[in-house]
């Protein structure tokens, strides 16, 4: 289910296994069975994409092709959290700076790895790094960039972002 | 092997001062000196996939930094070149600041992993506000040099 404020609920079925091309058709199926009006001020200008860890690297083609097909503008956002460096470290009793190394530039090459796929089929990519809290560096860029709707890996570690989010979120 | 990024700077590789004030002009003059010391074999190509890149969303990621980049056989192999502006070039950063140093990266299309690889280990030194200082500090090529090396250790 695709929750879009202010439209109606478009019902989204098996998302995680569709195609990105399946994917942008079906929903613009459920946008075209939506009413006129919506369809008209509907629209998916800025998408974000939240990186998690390089298993997320699956869904850049689909998300890429979405982006495409409705010629929407990426953001691809990677967010390096203390709580989760603390958490490594300890299990794999390495120093925090090394963990933080480690995280940081694999949450680049996932950045580069997007942005490398979004440049050939043309879509308008930005890269951002950023320290904090996930939920809270999301309703940053909901605010500053205008973003419309938020792309996730769907995983454990993602599921609060579908309560926490102030966007509809696309998980994948 | 790990990759470094000191490994691929060479000291010809290395402008200490930039005169263009936009981005399409620094990276002319860029690919411009890249052909000029072998680094490049054919300029409109390398020129072409550089503004493509740029074109799309700017490579300049704020903080005074921009990474023009882009994978292209008009390189033979993973190239980087370090520049530096006094007077600050305008990359359309989203900081809305004008960028200061300016690490290009070409590599050729084969070379994909190498490629993501470099930018990165650049992007993640560049992000330290204390490399940058020094950067901007240096007060000639090999200084630079030793820089990108020991922040890297």
């Amino acid at each position: 289910m695709i929750r879009i404020p202010g439209y109606q609920r478009v019902r989204y079925q098996n998302i995680g296994k569709s195609k990105g091309e399946n994917i942008s058709k079906k929903l613009k199926e459920n946008i075209r069975k939506s009413d006129e009006k919506d369809v008209e001020t509907m629209k998916i200008k800025r998408l974000l994409l939240y990186l998690y860890d390089p298993g997320d690297k699956g869904i850049f083609d689909q998300v890429v092709k979405l982006c495409h097909t409705f010629e929407s503008q990426l953001f691809v956002l990677f967010v390096l959290e203390e709580i989760r460096i603390g958490q490594v470290a300890r299990m794999t009793r390495e120093k925090s700076e090394t963990i933080r190394q480690r995280i940081e530039e694999d949450g680049w090459e996932m950045l580069y790895l997007v942005e490398d796929e979004a440049v050939e089929s043309g879509v308008r990519t930005s890269l951002h790094m950023e320290e904090g809290s996930v939920p809270g560096v999301i309703k940053k860029y909901v605010e500053n960039y205008g973003i419309d709707a938020l792309i996730i890996k769907r995983r454990d570690e993602t599921k609060k972002l579908f309560i926490s989010s102030p966007v509809p979120v696309i998980g994948l | 092997m790990e990759l470094r990024i000191s490994d691929f700077l060479k000291p010809e590789a290395v402008m200490m001062d930039l005169s263009s004030k936009d981005k399409i002009s620094a990276i002319k003059e860029l690919v411009e000196h890249m052909v000029t010391n072998h680094f490049a074999r054919d300029r409109e190509e390398l020129f072409n996939a550089l503004a493509k890149r740029e074109n799309l969303e700017s490579t300049g990621i704020g903080d005074g930094i921009a990474i023009p980049h882009a994978r292209t056989d008009a390189v033979g192999d993973l190239v980087l070149i370090f520049a530096r502006s006094s007077i600050g070039v305008d990359f359309s950063a989203f900081d809305g600041k004008p960028s200061y140093i300016i690490f290009l990266i070409a590599s050729p299309e084969n070379k994909k992993s190498e490629y993501i690889v470099a930018l990165a280990k650049l992007s993640r030194l560049l992000r330290k506000s204390a490399v940058r200082e020094q950067l901007r500090n240096a007060t000639n090529n090999k200084e630079i040099l030793e820089i990108i090396k020991k922040n890297e250790e």
